[in-house]
């Protein structure tokens, strides 16, 4: 056992067949396409842009299956294509959470945060349901303003995609439930990690309600939020654009 | 050993950038379906980034994220009663650009690959893809799957066997 044993796809004695498939596994990799897909569910925890469209993180030359030894020399590898200039909203806010503030407990009224009161009146919904969109993280407040109540947003990503995935799967059932979700998303998260799948769900479950106006009106504040965003497509397909 | 902090959107893009075809692949024989690849590939990465400040070094990043997926893989069929894919001989259909013939051997090499790797138990499935396919080291093998590495090296001649007797099996026409 001293010395690695030899691999299948070296030994002569192992089946041709089986040499060639496991050769053909090592070849299977995502397209651009499919990265670029993956980067958008990611948002912001890549950074401005969401790391979708437009070559984003998966997209490009640069994707290679090279193997990484550690994180340094990672970390000091120069990134490019990917905007990487300004820091993800997501990580920032995971980052510079205040020690003194302990995640809300999940979900008390919360003010609603400053972009959602700039946007138009959300028509009435079922069931009473309110959804606020576009959620902006709060920002640094300026000098000489004392500090807004800002909401303070939970940043557990594993609950977040929880919540998020149980809107996605609401969504042909229950396209009101799917819309109820997205709101609490948006109330206990802000923007998060899924600020964009967030809306392309709600966009999504608008337009099963019938409620097309509306859908589209949230398309297009999201196309004005995340110009370069890889969901831009699948809000097309949902509104048939 | 670094410091405990929170990664920056810029290392957390270029891990995601260098590691996400990996993990595709990873993920994919470990047996979770084409349809599930992204949302696992997603869960992975979610997790990558919430643990990414407690990365002690000990073992390279790879090393780690393949652990990860591991248990993402593992997790997801448990929770979600979901079965890992069974390939069936069929083509595969035309999402792929052109329908060359290499690449259609590949897929039909792929599909018999994961048929073979199908009679393997997860451990079993797990230490086979580390090493055969992703190319570990075994002592990397072990760590990733956090078990000793007599243990890896054992379910490594198991699933060997395993896997050359389900080849054989299936290219000698005797399947179903």
């Amino acid at each position: 056992m001293a010395d690695p044993p030899r691999r299948l796809s070296d030994d002569p004695e192992a089946p041709a067949a089986l040499r060639e498939a496991i050769e053909a596994g090592r070849a299977e990799l995502p397209s651009d396409a499919q990265l670029d897909a993956l980067a958008a569910k990611l948002g912001p925890l890549l950074g401005p842009g969401g790391g979708g469209g437009d070559g984003g993180a998966g997209g490009g030359p640069s994707v290679e299956p090279t193997g990484v030894t550690a994180t340094g020399s990672i970390a000091a590898k120069a990134v490019g294509g990917l905007g990487l200039a300004a820091v993800g909203i997501a990580a920032v806010v995971i980052a510079t959470r205040p020690s003194d503030a302990p995640p809300r407990p999940p979900p008390p009224p919360v003010e609603a945060p400053a972009a959602a009161e700039a946007g138009p009146a959300p028509s009435p919904l079922p069931e009473g349901v309110d959804v606020p969109d576009l959620v902006v993280e709060p920002d640094e407040a300026p000098a000489g303003h004392a500090r807004r109540a800002a909401p303070r947003f939970e940043t557990d990503p594993a609950a977040e995609l929880a919540l998020i995935r149980e809107a996605q799967a609401a969504l042909r059932s229950n396209p009101s439930e799917a819309l109820r979700l997205a709101a609490e998303h948006a109330r206990r998260f802000g923007v998060g990690a899924l600020g964009q799948e967030r809306e392309v769900v709600a966009i999504d479950a608008l337009h099963r309600l019938g409620r097309d106006a509306d859908a589209r009106a949230r398309a297009e504040r999201f196309r004005a939020q995340w110009p370069r965003s890889a969901h831009r497509r699948r809000i097309d397909v949902i509104l048939g654009e | 050993m670094q410091p405990a902090t929170s990664p920056s959107s810029s290392s957390f893009a270029t891990i995601f950038r260098e590691h996400a075809p990996l993990v595709w692949r990873a993920l994919r024989r470990l047996g979770v379906r084409e349809a599930d690849v992204e949302d696992l590939s997603q869960e992975v990465f979610v997790i990558v980034h919430r643990k990414l400040p407690t990365f002690e070094g000990r073992s390279a990043l790879s090393t780690w994220i393949y652990g990860i997926c591991v248990r993402v893989a593992s997790d997801h069929r448990k929770r979600a009663h979901v079965r890992r894919e069974l390939p069936t001989e069929r083509l595969p259909d035309e999402r792929h650009s052109a329908p060359q013939i290499e690449e259609l051997e590949r897929e039909q090499a792929r599909a018999l690959l994961d048929r073979a790797l199908a009679v393997l138990d997860d451990d079993k499935r797990a230490v086979f893809v580390l090493y055969e396919i992703e190319e570990l080291e075994m002592p990397e093998v072990a760590e990733a799957l956090g078990c000793p590495l007599q243990t890896a090296y054992s379910r490594l001649y198991a699933a060997r066997k395993k896997v050359t007797a389900e080849m054989t099996r299936l290219v000698g026409g005797t399947d179903g």
